[in-house]
């Protein structure tokens, strides 16, 4: 139990930190799927079924931490739909992954996802952060992302092609 | 595209996610591979495509920040203590 826990934490923690962007807001993102996963773990009989609930659960918490929070910026990108550029190739608009930082907490993030990685991930919209996220570095299947995100299968397959470009394109730059 | 159309660097671009994630016939798979040994070019392109794939895949891999995980860790052990007590006195009445 104590393992599985952990590991919804995890999920948790990368999913927020990366889509959403605050260590902090990560961290409660992280006790709040903590407490989710300890209520429904009676329930869990599929374990495909039970990854896609929660990577569901952490990205609802995470919509909410992002509409709840205190100084939040006049335009509040949605994790959702990409910004009007980024269809037309454009530059994306967000910038809401710290990773420029010099303290401790920083320094432990950067050294833990690569800082080249979390800069690149950083030029992508959240939208298709969380489609790289889902899709390339937790393994989700298209069809799983799609239930995911609510997106259809194609509209995943459109969006990830897109990020690839966009984060090969950003890792060369640098 | 079809089987028998030519890949271009255009084309190649295009498919390149399709088929790294293994969704395109043998045939195509086979023309893509055909021009990506004659073009530098896409070579690189579809190299750099499975190099930031690999660094996405391996920073999935890597344990939590110590810090992170050692309150993670703490919150579950409290959760697990704070139920098995409250099991223990809802046992007792």
């Amino acid at each position: 139990m104590e393992q599985l826990l952990m590991r919804a934490q995890e999920v948790a923690f990368r999913f927020s930190l990366l889509v959403c962007g605050h260590a902090p807001d990560a961290e409660d993102v992280m006790q709040d799927a903590l407490i989710k996963t300890y209520q429904h773990v009676d329930s869990i009989k599929d374990p495909s079924a039970f990854r896609t609930w929660l990577f569901r659960t952490v990205r609802n918490a995470c919509l909410m931490k992002r509409r709840r929070r205190v100084g939040e910026p006049a335009r509040v990108e949605s994790l959702d739909e990409p910004q009007a550029s980024d269809d037309s190739g454009g530059t994306p608009a967000s910038r809401d992954v710290a990773s420029g930082g010099k303290g401790p907490e920083e320094l432990a993030l950067n050294a833990w996802l690569g800082r080249r990685l979390r800069r690149a991930l950083a030029t992508l919209p959240p939208a298709y952060r969380m489609i790289v996220l889902l899709r390339e570095m937790e393994g989700l299947s298209t069809r799983e992302v799609a239930e995911v995100t609510g997106m259809t299968e194609d509209n995943v397959k459109t969006r990830l092609h897109r990020a690839r470009v966009m984060l090969r394109a950003s890792m060369e730059a640098r | 595209m079809t089987p028998t159309s030519r890949v271009t660097c255009e084309t190649l671009l295009e498919q390149i996610s399709e088929y790294l994630d293994g969704d395109l016939g043998a045939t195509t798979c086979a023309r893509i591979e055909g021009h990506a040994a004659s073009c530098p070019r896409c070579s690189k392109i579809i190299e750099d495509f499975r190099a930031t794939t690999g660094l996405c895949r391996k920073a999935a891999t890597a344990p939590l920040p110590a810090a992170v995980r050692q309150r993670a860790r703490a919150q579950v052990r409290d959760l697990l203590k704070t139920s098995a007590t409250k099991k223990t006195r809802a046992s007792r009445t």
